[in-house]
């Protein structure tokens, strides 16, 4: 059952929540501020690179090789890779690094691992051991790691955990 | 990588065929039995080994040839003295080999009274015996090492190279009992035997000089002592040389050291501990090269 | 009758039947993942903490370490990249643990060199000096003619070294009055010049870790 009382009760909540809504300044976000849904269409949008492709075709998606896969579903919403890249280190092993942004307000530990594969995309050698990267509240750090095989390391994929 | 490889079986396999190429020549039997300097055994391409440089005398170290050679021309110059070796047994100050355990003296005494040649006098008469109680204590050798064995093989490696390089070395007991035959009166019956008198008598009629090495307590020594060494003149009683060492071989400092493999890698072989024999033969050139010393040759 | 109401009611109970399987077709037309954990194991995996944790150096520490400091020699020219391969003594002779937790050295000593060693593949050699007895026995047989000179040839020595392995762990913490517990792990590495004393690498592994001190490390 409405009344009139309610309804002008209503009515004038309304125009207060609008009038506050008005004055409110707009929020300042400390940087990085990330935005996930670029994010996520730079991926759909990424040029077609060398991909791991599985023996039995669509039974994997084709992970797209020499990237940072984020594999953790804890944290594919709060950290960004930035950036990564490789190159040769004097001994002809390879470096690589990926840096990645914690879009939170809070601390985070992830853990990297890198697979060096081999031209044929066969293992070049095992997988690194994980390695905990700190990552403050809105801030970047950086994951490297090397490879031991040399001439043999053609493409790599670095994988992304929440730490343990 | 793959060079790499190849350059480490390559000399093992080089040598395989230059041992294979001397089996068929020397036949089976010669090939297998060879000496380990045949080069064919080697590896190639091995890193070098260095030569160890000559194992040199260590610092402070005695040449023994040398300091006996001294030791024997300053003993000849000298007139060959006899000596006699006190191993661990001072010639002490003491005099007689018997001791006073009490004494006791009983004195009387009594008065005269009267008349003697008209004269009125007083005579005192006194009289008093002395009697002790004497034991005979034999001055015993000083502690010596803990084995009777130990003190023998000091003894003899002490004496011996003093001997080898020409010195007449007197033994105690056998003068001392010569001595004692000597003692006797007209009747034949030996005097009361005191060790004391007997062995300064004995000294005195067959020996020139004392060596005497008194052991004492050491901790920081190898073999936990250390030994004064005096040799006296027996008939002057003048002291000739006395010191005090340890009779431990200094330290190798500077010489190659020996390396010994164990589970821990290589170790420096540790030093062997001197024993009785090694001190005492160093105290008996230590001795010598003194005596030479004071004898100005 | 009977037979017309029993032929209606198999009717019936097939049509249920069919209904039901295509009903079951229906649901298992795409084979999904079973995203689901897996069957419980005392088995726990190296690389991740485990059951039992504390604030001292465990297994996934030691699993990454070793790894961090294998890949980081082999990026190092004056190890890796030298012809002839330098000789490294790599034992936990000089590697000392001086942190607040007992720790087995060699667990790490060991990781490292045989995963440097099956890295390296040649590019570095490594020296035993544990087994310097064990050749040096070996050694005197083959000279005394007790056996054979085996099949490699004969060394004039045993391997001299280039480099060996010092490193030290070390730790500092705090503790509060109800047992908690905060300590700072570091664990050095330095490859020495065993010619000239230079430190020709280097690297370390830090960690801090704060919790209840109730974990005994044996």
């Amino acid at each position: 059952m409405w009344s009139i009382s309610n309804a002008a009760r209503l009515a004038a909540a309304g125009g207060a929540l609008a009038l506050l809504a008005a004055c409110a300044q707009p929020k300042i976000e400390p940087r990085p501020v990330c935005d996930m849904e670029a994010y996520k269409q730079s991926f759909a949008n990424a040029p077609e690179g060398e991909v791991l492709v599985p023996p039995v075709p669509g039974s994997v998606s084709p992970m797209p090789l020499n990237t940072v896969n984020v594999t953790d579903q804890a944290i594919i919403q709060k950290v960004i890779v930035q950036a990564s890249n490789a190159g040769r280190t004097p001994t002809g092993t390879v470096e690589v690094w990926a840096r990645l942004v914690n879009c939170t307000d809070f601390p985070l530990h992830v853990e990297g691992r890198t697979n060096f594969l081999t031209a044929s995309q066969a293992p070049a050698e095992q997988p690194t051991a994980w390695t905990r990267v700190m990552l403050p509240a809105r801030s970047i750090g950086t994951y490297s790691a090397k490879s031991i095989a040399t001439d043999q390391v053609a493409t790599y994929l670095v994988e992304i955990r929440e730490g343990q | 990588m793959r060079v790499r490889r190849f350059g480490v079986v390559a000399p093992a396999v080089a040598g395989l065929t230059a041992l294979a190429a001397l089996a068929l020549l020397a036949g089976p039997a010669a090939a297998q039995s060879t000496d380990v300097s045949d080069p064919s055994l080697y590896r190639d391409g091995q890193p070098q080994v260095l030569t160890a440089p000559p194992q040199g005398p260590a610092e402070g170290a005695l040449d023994e040839g040398a300091v006996g050679a001294a030791f024997s021309a300053a003993y000849e110059a000298e007139g060959a003295p006899r000596i006699a070796v006190f191993w661990n047994r001072a010639f002490s100050d003491r005099l007689s080999q018997w001791t006073a355990l009490t004494r006791a003296v009983a004195s009387e005494q009594g008065r005269i009274t009267g008349t003697l040649f008209d004269t009125e006098n007083n005579a005192l008469i006194q009289g008093n015996e002395t009697a002790q109680v004497e034991v005979l204590t034999p001055e015993s050798a000083r502690a010596g090492f803990e084995t009777e064995r130990a003190d023998m093989a000091f003894e003899s490696a002490y004496v011996t190279p003093i001997q080898a390089n020409g010195a007449r070395i007197i033994d105690r007991a056998t003068v001392m009992r010569l001595t004692q035959s000597e003692m006797r009166n007209d009747e034949g019956l030996t005097y009361r035997p005191d060790a004391q008198l007997v062995e300064t008598d004995a000294l005195i009629n067959y020996a020139d000089l004392i060596a005497e090495i008194l052991m004492v307590r050491d901790p920081e020594a190898d073999l936990g002592a250390a030994f004064r060494v005096q040799v006296k003149d027996v008939r002057t009683g003048e002291l000739v040389i006395t010191f005090l060492s340890r009779g431990e071989a200094p330290a190798r400092t500077g010489a190659r050291r020996e390396w010994v493999a164990t589970g821990s890698g290589f170790q420096p072989r540790a030093d062997k501990a001197p024993t009785p024999e090694d001190v005492a033969r160093r105290l008996a050139f230590e001795t010598m090269q003194r005596l030479a010393g004071r004898w100005g040759v | 009758m009977i037979e017309t109401r029993s032929a209606r009611r198999l009717t019936g109970r097939l049509a249920a039947a069919g209904l039901l399987l295509v009903a079951a077709g229906a649901c298992q037309t795409t084979a999904q993942v079973e995203n689901a954990s897996g069957t419980p194991t005392a088995y726990q995996d190296v690389n991740s903490p485990g059951l039992v944790q504390g604030v001292g150096i465990e297994a996934q520490d030691i699993v990454s370490m070793t790894d961090v400091m294998m890949r980081d020699m082999m990026s190092n020219p004056q190890l890796a990249n030298r012809q002839p391969s330098p000789r490294v003594i790599l034992d936990s002779q000089y590697f000392q643990n001086q942190s607040a937790q007992r720790l087995n050295l060699n667990t790490i000593v060991d990781r490292l060199r045989s995963g440097l060693l099956r890295a390296a593949n040649g590019r570095m050699l490594f020296v035993s000096r544990e087994a310097a007895e064990m050749v040096e026995k070996e050694r005197q047989l083959k000279r005394e003619g007790v056996t054979d000179v085996g099949t490699t040839g004969l060394t004039q020595a045993q391997a001299g070294a280039d480099y060996r392995l010092t490193g030290r762990i070390s730790s500092t913490e705090a503790r509060r009055s109800d047992g908690v517990i905060d300590r700072y792990n570091l664990i050095n590495f330095e490859m020495i010049d065993l010619e000239n004393g230079l430190i020709v690498w280097s690297n370390f592994y830090e960690f801090r870790k704060g919790a209840q001190d109730d974990v005994v490390y044996q």
